[in-house]
């Protein structure tokens, strides 16, 4: 570097390291931030819809409860609109995971494993495909908590066939299934077994599950990658033409179809989550690009009034504003050149771990650690332009004072002036109102307030985290209370659904028999289309019956009432079912008169309540004697309900030392009793037993954690971000301290020349940092009361489809308080130690 | 070694003829500060000629607007009323960005505190002022700097921080860097103020040595009676005004 004023802009970076690493990483933390988002979604979409593309997924699927054969696909793929059709038979088994304990298990088996041409199953480890007597298993189910506690490839399982049979299959390998819901997001194990293995089950060779895809015309002619909003919508009007077509020809068969799904075109799996973590994700980034702005800003400013008599001098040696101005910017772009150094590689390891998390846990396979030139194109940008914007200001002002004004003030600091002014005249006032203040206490609280621009913007940025930080605790503390309401809807503690209808009595007689069991209802089970007023049909709804008194479900009322003895066509929808209806919303929707489809028949029903819901799918509770009218299903159920003597069942473990002893001595601990899943086991080889065709049982505990699920995801993220926005107002609140420190380096020395000890400069110093942190928190909590209301609603729509039951953290006020606290001192202690460390000598030298 | 200067007048000729006056010609200046009393009048009608080749000394009381008048030479300041002409250019009808090229070219400034940026060697500090005017070649920049270091007898500490030497040594560094653009004019305001006696001595006698040797024209504020009854000629102010303007015969000597 020739030019000597580079050479001193380079030095000044490197004389005072501390501080550009405090500017870097404010400027790091916005474009990691960036990166991360940006590049995981990148990466995401990179791999995620090809792959999708590539295993052909079917443009609709219907499922039936009766069986199909191979001549009835043959009829459907000759309709006119269909390109392929495909059978499949699912079934749901238990399967032993231990001495007399089950997990459930969804078999699907496959007629010709190396030609399936819709939703393609692609090998992943092992022998493909799987031979009779053999089980692939789907690669993210292979797990211990799905039950293949230390049971892996080669080993046997021991499955119930639903005949009673009990039978040995291998597992030969793993699949990965992309189309299927993710095992670990849905608590469900698939395995793949051939049509050979289904007959040693004793199973029908025939299917109950059907894919199509749409003609060439259709699929030939669209790019479903980069769909138009157009393009799409023609695709989806034309997969449920030929789904109605399709579910008219199976019925026509003889078929009972529980419901025929056009999918979405062109969209993946489980795309309403990810997209509603994406922006979730997004509106994190941008919030933690924000704070690192106000953090640019003010540390560049703190800078430039440091530098104000370095400049005055450089003026009066012949330093013009603009020589002095490309300085200053040179300085910055340095500083985002670091930065970027630094953010790049670093946002790019964090958007490969955050892709892996959410390929982990949606089943998904993403590319490792990539640099994307897009997203670093636009980090390079941000993280230039930024610090410039930022520093234009500072700059301004900073280049324009004139010699005489930086001589004069012996540099930064003098000039701060207390005593003037409203604030402080009000500081001045408090030591009247507390009398006992020590004086070292009365300097730290004037110095807050010394430099009010500066302590503005560090309230600024610090405010907002701590506004931010206490928001995300009452939206978690609101997602929480939302998915306690969701859940406490089940009041059963296992529920077994059959494939058919069978008389009420008997399946609660049944029930009954077993110990545990208290109490047992039947309700009715269906599914249902709603006949929109313009024509269209909904998707599919699932229908309960309640019975009149029933009391197994009983769904948090968000408007209007539940059901009533007497009630005829009166309908409780839940908010999943308002998702897909344009026309109705939480406001109109009470006293709306709705038309579904049930079975073919048209009736109407008069909307009495709305209820909180929280499933994939719209659910709409109807009077159980109607319904059953309706489906000619009077005195039989296919769902009974159970709720059983909690405290005679196994106790569970609840202290460190009961946890110890169960893992040590299960037998001696649950005294030979059964937990809530055995007591299913029990109940659903009792019903076996006698015929029952069970389709699935679930407990309450299941059925929570499935629920669970879908709130833990931005819960977790939710907390991440309140972490990192702690981290980054620490940083802002060091970086203020710190300045202050050395602009005040003078002052401290002539405290210290006048008898002040270590401990009480370093007290004076850290008290201001409190002070400045818990202003902060006053001010964010106060602001966090609407703001968190507001955020909390946002998330709640795009992550649940609905408005969360709103619940203001206190425990997040108050964490927030002894963190803020925490952040203060720690951040402040290095520059108070620095302060403590100053010698009267160097402060007479300084400069 | 002149020749660039003509060249620069030529550049900065502003509407009027100044190329009679003096070297430094302060035309009736008065300056006056906002105070919350009403404004103050720090200069009242001043005038002041300096020629070529002179030393001169400012004394007088403190608050007596020593400072205030170095300023408007310096062009740090401006006057109320009144003109400033140096080396022929009224200076006082420079803009900013205009002022601070001039005063690197024409003119060298000598502060009490402070004058040296922390983070460059001195010698970098002494080209810094070459490289904000562009003068002299960058590859001749150093020589020069150290070339001027050995007038002030400083060239042992070239390389070093300005923090690693004295005071005394600091303050010679900042009148190396006064001549770092051969500028003809140096201006001082207290630069001995922060020195004990000897130093003060020392740097004293390199003013001398720049008047008589180098054909600098010199302005120094002083508090020291010694050391300003040493020079040609000796200006005392009081309340914003000349005092008395002496000619010492015994300096010459
Ligand atoms: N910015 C200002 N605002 C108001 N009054 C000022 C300002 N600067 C200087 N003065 C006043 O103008 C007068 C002259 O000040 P100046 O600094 O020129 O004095 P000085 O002779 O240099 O004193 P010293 O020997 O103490 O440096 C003083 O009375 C001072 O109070
Ligand atoms: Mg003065």
């Amino acid at each position: 570097m020739r030019r000597i004023r580079w050479k001193k802009v380079w030095k000044d970076l490197t004389s005072n390291l501390s501080r550009t690493i405090l500017v870097v990483l404010s400027i790091a933390v916005g474009v990691i931030a960036i990166g991360m988002v940006l590049g995981a979604q990148g990466i995401i979409e990179r791999q995620l819809p090809r792959d999708f593309m590539a295993i052909d997924p079917a443009a609709g699927f219907a499922i039936t409860v009766t069986n199909f054969d191979d001549d009835v696909v043959d009829q459907i793929e000759g309709l006119d609109g269909v390109g392929t059709a495909e059978g499949r038979r699912v079934l749901i088994t238990p399967f032993e995971t231990g001495p007399d304990e089950f997990k459930n298990l969804q078999l699907v088996a496959v007629a010709d494993f190396e030609d399936i041409k819709i939703n393609k199953i692609n090998p992943e480890e092992g022998k493909f495909p799987p031979g009779p007597g053999e089980i692939l298993i789907e690669r993210s189910a292979l797990s211990p908590n799905l039950g293949f506690e230390g049971i892996g490839i080669g080993d046997a399982i021991k499955l119930k066939a639903p005949s009673g049979k009990e039978r040995s299959l291998t597992i030969v390998g793993t699949a990965h299934d992309l189309n299927n819901f993710p095992p670990q997001l849905f608590q469900t194990a698939y395995g793949y077994v051939s049509f050979e293995t289904m007959e040693l089950l004793q199973e029908p060779q025939e299917y109950n599950q059907l894919f199509y895809t749409l003609s060439d015309e259709f699929n030939a002619n669209y790019d479903y990658l980069n769909l138009s909003p157009e393009d799409s919508s023609a695709i989806q009007e034309e997969a449920n033409r030929v789904g109605a077509l399709i579910q008219k020809r199976l019925e026509d068969t003889g078929a009972i179809v529980i419901f025929t799904l056009a999918s979405p075109p062109g969209e993946l799996p489980l795309q309403t989550v990810l997209d509603g973590l994406s922006t979730l994700l997004l509106v994190m980034g941008l919030l933690s690009l924000g704070l690192s702005i106000f953090l640019i800003v003010n540390t560049l400013s703190a800078i430039l009034t440091q530098q104000v008599r370095q400049i005055g001098i450089m003026k009066s040696i012949g330093a013009r504003v603009p020589q002095l101005t490309a300085m200053y910017f040179f300085m910055v772009l340095i500083f985002g050149v670091l930065a970027l150094i630094l953010a790049i590689p670093l946002g790019a390891l964090a958007a490969s771990g955050l892709a892996q998390v959410f390929a982990l846990a949606l089943n998904f396979n993403v590319a490792g650690f990539n640099l994307d030139p897009l997203v670093i194109g636009l980090q390079v940008i941000v993280g230039l332009s930024i610090p410039m914007l930022a520093a234009i200001i500072p700059i301004w002002r900073g280049t324009r004072t004139t010699v005489r004004e930086a001589i004069s003030d012996h540099g930064a600091g003098q000039g701060s002036a207390f005593g003037t002014g409203f604030i402080d005249s009000a500081i001045l006032g408090l030591k009247r109102v507390i009398p006992g203040m020590k004086r070292p206490a009365q300097i730290s609280l004037r110095n807050t307030f010394r430099r009010k621009w500066r302590l503005a913007l560090t309230l600024t940025s610090l405010s907002l985290a701590s506004l931010i930080f206490m928001s995300i605790l009452s939206i978690q503390a609101s997602l929480q209370e939302t998915l306690a309401e969701s859940i406490s809807t089940f009041n059963f503690d296992i529920n077994i659904r059959f494939s058919r209808d069978y008389r009420s009595e008997r399946l609660v007689r049944e029930a009954l028999q077993n110990p545990y069991v208290t109490e047992a209802e039947t309700w009715g089970f269906g599914g249902g289309r709603r006949l929109r007023p313009d024509g269209t049909e909904s998707d599919n709804v699932i229908l309960y019956g309640a019975p009149e008194g029933g009391t197994m479900i009983q769904p948090a009322m968000l408007q209007g009432r539940w059901l009533e003895p007497g009630d005829t066509n009166a309908a409780v929808v839940t908010t999943d079912f308002l998702r897909s209806e344009d026309d109705l919303d939480d406001t109109n929707v009470v006293g709306q008169t709705i038309t579904f489809d049930i079975n073919g028949k048209e009736t109407d029903w008069i909307v009495v309540g709305l209820a909180r819901g929280a499933q994939p799918v719209g659910i709409a509770y109807l009077p159980s004697p109607t319904l059953d009218r309706v489906t000619n299903s009077v005195g039989t159920s296919q769902a009974v309900f159970m709720r059983v003597d909690r405290s005679a069942l196994a106790p569970e473990p609840q202290s460190f030392s009961e946890q110890l002893q169960a893992l040590s001595d299960p037998a001696g601990f649950t005294q030979g009793l059964p937990d809530l899943d055995g007591v299913a086991t029990q109940l659903e080889t009792a019903y076996r037993d006698q015929g029952f065709r069970v389709e699935e049982t679930q407990t309450i505990d299941l059925a929570r954690s499935i629920i669970s699920i879908f709130f833990n995801i931005p819960i977790y993220l939710a907390l991440v971000m309140a972490a990192l926005l702690g981290f980054v107002g620490g940083l802002g609140l060091a970086g203020t301290m710190s300045i202050n420190v050395i602009e005040r380096l003078r002052e401290i020395g002539v405290m210290r020349a006048v008898g002040a000890s270590d401990r009480s400069v370093l007290g004076i110093v850290l008290l201001e940092g409190v002070i400045i942190g818990l202003i902060s928190w006053f001010i964010g909590a106060v602001l966090s009361y609407p703001v968190s209301q507001w955020l909390s609603n946002l998330a709640g729509r795009l992550l649940l489809q609905a408005i969360p039951t709103y619940r203001f953290s206190s425990f997040g006020v108050v964490l927030w308080l002894v963190l803020v606290v925490l952040i203060a001192i720690v951040s402040s202690y290095l520059p108070a130690r620095n302060a403590s460390k100053v010698t009267v000598r160097e402060v007479l030298s300084y400069e | 070694m002149l020749g660039w200067r003509k060249k620069n007048q030529n550049r900065l000729e502003i509407a009027g003829d100044y190329s009679q006056s003096s070297l430094i010609d302060l035309r009736s200046i008065d300056k006056a500060y906002e105070t919350e009393a009403g404004p103050f009048l720090a200069l009242k009608e001043l005038d002041l000629k300096v020629d070529p080749g002179e030393f001169v000394a400012v004394v007088g009381k403190s608050g007596s607007g020593k400072s205030t008048l170095i300023n408007m030479i310096t062009g740090i300041d401006r006057p109320t009323n009144g003109e400033v002409i140096v080396d022929g250019t009224p200076i006082h009808l420079l803009t900013e960005g205009k002022m601070a090229e001039w005063r690197g070219r024409h003119m060298g400034i000598v502060f009490q505190f402070f004058q040296l940026l922390p983070t460059l060697t001195i010698a970098e500090n002494i080209m810094l002022p070459m490289d904000f005017c562009n003068m002299y070649k960058p590859a001749e920049r150093y020589d020069r700097a150290v070339h001027l270091l050995s007038l002030v007898e400083m060239e042992e500490q070239a390389n070093k921080l300005p923090n690693a030497v004295s005071g005394g040594q600091q303050q010679r560094a900042a009148i190396a860097r006064a001549l770092a653009n051969d500028p003809p004019i140096i201006v001082a305001d207290e630069p001995t103020g922060n020195l004990d006696s000897n130093t003060a001595d020392a740097v004293f006698a390199m003013f001398e040595k720049l008047v008589n040797e180098e054909d600098k024209t010199i302005l120094m504020v002083t508090h020291d009676n010694d050391l300003a009854d040493r020079v040609k000629r000796k200006l005392t102010i009081a309340d914003g005004e000349i005092l008395s303007d002496e000619i010492l015969e015994k300096a010459v000597a």
